[in-house]
């Protein structure tokens, strides 16, 4: 054969095979941009969920009440859908029609989480004679077609069970707040909820002085700007105190809410009767009566015959941080005693069988979280080394792997009974979730979405799921949500904003030396003060005025607020006082500034003594 | 004879070979580079309305001259949906921004482009979403050699696009 003729045969046979290759190539590249387009776009929707929420909770004076939180919730999960749709290229897409691909959505709250997934479980109403009645039986449920909504709270649980009588449940939160129930050895019932500490890191000396993690923990004064609404002249237009502008105002804690001192006579409203203190009732300003005054009066002042007189800005202190760790020294102690000496195993299924999942890829059976291993007897074994305030500590670990264990349960279930009301022959399976996610999921509040079954070509559906966190909330104030700032500077007459910084900057820990104090971090957010304007003759509203203000005033330092370039300490470095190390464990900076750490485990404290927490109820009978 | 006709073949098949293939391959890939940028750019245009809370002349007037620069022609189409009233408000929560409640109005890029070319700035609200869709109108040179070998009509015929929306997180003014 000639050269020629070999050419055209080799390229003959060379040519189709070529086309066919780069075909297959091009159709993989396309699988793989459709995937990274995906998954874009459920990221976005979840941050859009997450911003949804935000907004609806930071401007809700009443967002930790359950009804409002489920309101709040639902508009997220709209707001999902809404930022799904638009994303995914048709705002005409309902969210029935992108519910066949979204198996399960996870939200992740203080003490306990809801999962939103369709279910049967409805009750219709039967009409009996002229009347209609509730029909509970299984006939009934079953026929009906499912229907997608947020299933009932479930929370952080596990139980413990023990040779005798010895029975108890222990409620986990994203902290070492706890709540116990059950009964002990002896058979005695016990009911009581509050913060797990380390007793021998806090003493409390005959005077009642408590020194914490070193640090001797006292009253602050605590201020911050707010712009309340008085009731105006005819009585029903609300108008904005002090024209408008935000007002620097005193306040204390009392009852999970903020307490103002109003200094200024010239702003007083119509609910004014001589008392010089206010609450806001959904921001409207509204003055204390003299018994609420004075309940006030005694829980400041900490004396029974406390009366609202004495009250003034030098006395109007907030002992909140004290009383953190003096009712978490008593309940501590109560919790270690109860499970001294006693043996025992945890009976919570979800915890004990390890849910596994088959990799489809190879058959292989990988577990989901691999649980931390560990003697469970030593989870309330509290010491310097088992420090329940602590990252590494055994109990912290335990309430992770708890945490996990529960949410992988429930999530495998809904999931999977996700298969029985879709035919679209896609096999709906809870994708395996890294540990980085768990972490994530088991410390803050978040939101995980699931979103499967789509067919992106070549044979293959999409699969992913996203997780993210919500850290600026008010269910729950995690150790990095604390910022601190010099005492002083707050006040914007003073004409200084000032700056404020994490507490875990290294700049700030090496050269500090004036007086700090510490905020929570949603106190550095914008908030909203809405209100409509009314037409008195026809009870119409005629505009709805909005206004804005930062209740701290000043600005975010470059290395530490805004960029994290000097972020170099943990909270165990602060709240432990040790020193800066590297990965390898060698020390690489000093132990933290005392003002630093005094600023940050005060307002860590008087943050999370302030929580409303749905089973505070416990210690009150 | 039959060398010749294998000659012509041959002459056929390395032309092909030689231009049309590597042609084809030059113009696919600055089609993805195209896209690419594109991409970039709608998503960039986006997150500045999503940050800023505002549609400026300048803003959109940018984003039309970073995308026209990869030498194709676009249609641009704007959607916001506005957050309306909500219908479910309640007195305890008397808060008109509840997100996710409310009913949306959407507003589309006539309307938009009518307003921030008269008043040279659209504001937008915390809570609202904006989403830009990006097409080329024009046909490509990879489009033309594909049409070559077989043609595509029919409406997706467009090669560059993107898509990027959001919920807004401040309020413009």
């Amino acid at each position: 054969m000639k050269l020629q003729q070999l050419a055209v045969v080799f390229i003959i046979i060379i040519l189709p095979i070529a086309l066919v290759l780069s075909e297959y190539t091009n159709i993989n590249m396309q699988v793989l941009n459709k995937q990274a387009e995906y998954d874009n776009i459920l990221l976005t929707s979840t941050y859009d969920a997450i911003r949804a929420f935000q907004m609806n909770t930071l401007n809700n004076g009443y967002s930790t009440i359950s009804d409002s939180k489920i309101r709040d919730i639902s508009a997220s999960v709209n707001s999902f859908y809404n930022s799904l749709a638009s994303s995914l290229g048709s705002s005409g897409y309902k969210i029935e029609d992108l519910q066949g691909y979204i198996p399960a959505l996870l939200f992740t709250m203080y003490d306990g989480y809801y999962l939103y997934g369709d279910y049967q479980n409805i009750v219709t109403l039967e009409k009996d004679g002229d009347t209609y009645k509730q029909n509970y039986s299984t006939e009934n449920t079953n026929s009906l077609k499912s229907t997608n909504g947020i299933k009932p709270y479930i929370y952080y649980t596990c139980e413990y069970k023990g040779s005798n009588k010895f029975d108890i449940i222990v409620n986990y939160t994203l902290d070492n707040y706890i709540s116990v129930m059950g009964t002990d050895n002896s058979g005695n019932i016990i009911n009581m909820s509050g913060y797990l500490i380390n007793p021998s890191s806090v003493t409390k000396d005959a005077s009642g002085n408590i020194t914490a993690h070193g640090i001797e923990i006292k009253p602050e004064k605590l201020y911050e700007y707010a712009i309340v609404m008085d009731s105006g002249i005819d009585s029903i237009n609300l108008t904005p105190a002090n024209g408008g502008n935000p007002t620097y105002y005193q306040y204390v804690y009392y009852n999970h809410q903020k307490y103002y001192l109003d200094t200024n006579p010239e702003q007083r409203a119509t609910s004014y009767n001589g008392i010089n203190i206010f609450r806001l009732n959904n921001n409207l300003r509204t003055y204390l009566n003299e018994s609420e005054a004075n309940s006030l009066a005694k829980y400041v002042l900490n004396r029974d015959n406390a009366n609202y007189t004495e009250l003034n800005a030098t006395s109007f202190i907030d002992n909140s941080a004290y009383k953190y760790y003096n009712d978490a020294l008593e309940f501590s102690n109560k919790v270690i005693n109860l499970f001294n000496g006693v043996s025992y195993n945890v009976v919570t299924d979800s915890y004990n069988n390890q849910v596994n999942y088959t990799k489809t890829a190879n058959g292989e059976k990988v577990p989901i979280h691999t649980r931390t291993n560990y003697n469970v007897n030593e989870v309330f074994k509290i010491s310097d080394s088992n420090d329940p305030e602590a990252e590494d500590s055994i109990f912290n670990e335990h309430r992770m792997d708890v945490i996990i264990s529960s949410i992988e349960s429930n999530l495998m279930s809904i999931i999977a009974n996700f298969n029985l009301h879709q035919n679209s022959g896609y096999e709906f399976a809870l994708p395996v979730m890294t540990e980085e996610d768990w972490y994530k999921i088991t410390n803050n509040i978040t939101v995980v979405t699931f979103m499967q079954g789509i067919p992106i070509g070549n044979y293959k559906y999409y699969s992913n799921y996203a997780v993210v966190a919500n850290t600026k909330n008010k269910e729950f104030v995690s150790r990095d949500s604390i910022i601190i700032r010099d005492v002083e500077t707050g006040n914007r007459s003073n004409d200084t904003l000032g700056t404020y910084h994490n507490p875990k900057c290294k700049d700030i820990n090496d050269n500090n030396s004036g007086n700090l104090i510490g905020y929570n971090n949603i106190d550095y957010e914008q908030q909203t003060v809405s209100y409509d304007i009314i037409d008195p003759s026809s009870h119409s509203t005629v505009e709805t005025k909005m206004l804005y203000y930062y209740p701290h005033s000043g600005s975010g330092a470059y290395e530490c607020v805004i960029g994290k370039d000097e972020v170099k300490y943990t909270a165990d470095n602060l709240i432990l006082n040790t020193e800066l190390k590297d990965e390898n464990g060698n020390i690489i900076g000093n132990k933290p500034n005392q003002n630093v750490r005094k600023a940050y485990i005060s307002a860590l404290a008087r943050e999370k003594y302030n929580l409303y927490k749905i089973s505070d109820y416990f210690n009150k009978y | 004879m039959s060398d010749t006709v294998v000659t012509v073949v041959a002459i056929f098949l390395a032309a092909i070979l030689m231009f049309i293939f590597p042609l084809m391959s030059t113009a696919d890939r600055t089609d993805d580079i195209s896209t690419q940028a594109v991409d970039t750019a709608t998503t960039e245009f986006v997150d500045q309305i999503r940050s800023t809370g505002k549609i400026t002349q300048n803003d959109y007037d940018n984003f039309v001259q970073t995308i026209s620069s990869t030498g194709n022609a676009f249609d641009v189409e704007l959607e916001v949906q506005i957050l309306d009233d909500n219908p479910g408000k309640k007195v305890t929560e008397a808060e008109m921004t509840k997100v996710g409640e409310n009913y949306y109005y959407s507003k589309y890029t006539s309307q938009i482009l009518d307003k921030v070319n008269s008043d040279g700035v659209m504001y937008l609200k915390q809570g609202d979403i904006v989403s830009v869709t990006v097409k080329n109108t024009n046909r490509t040179i990879s489009a033309i050699l594909k049409d070559f070998i077989y043609s595509v009509t029919g409406n997706n015929s467009a090669t560059i696009t993107a898509r990027h929306s959001g919920i807004v997180n401040v309020n413009g003014k």
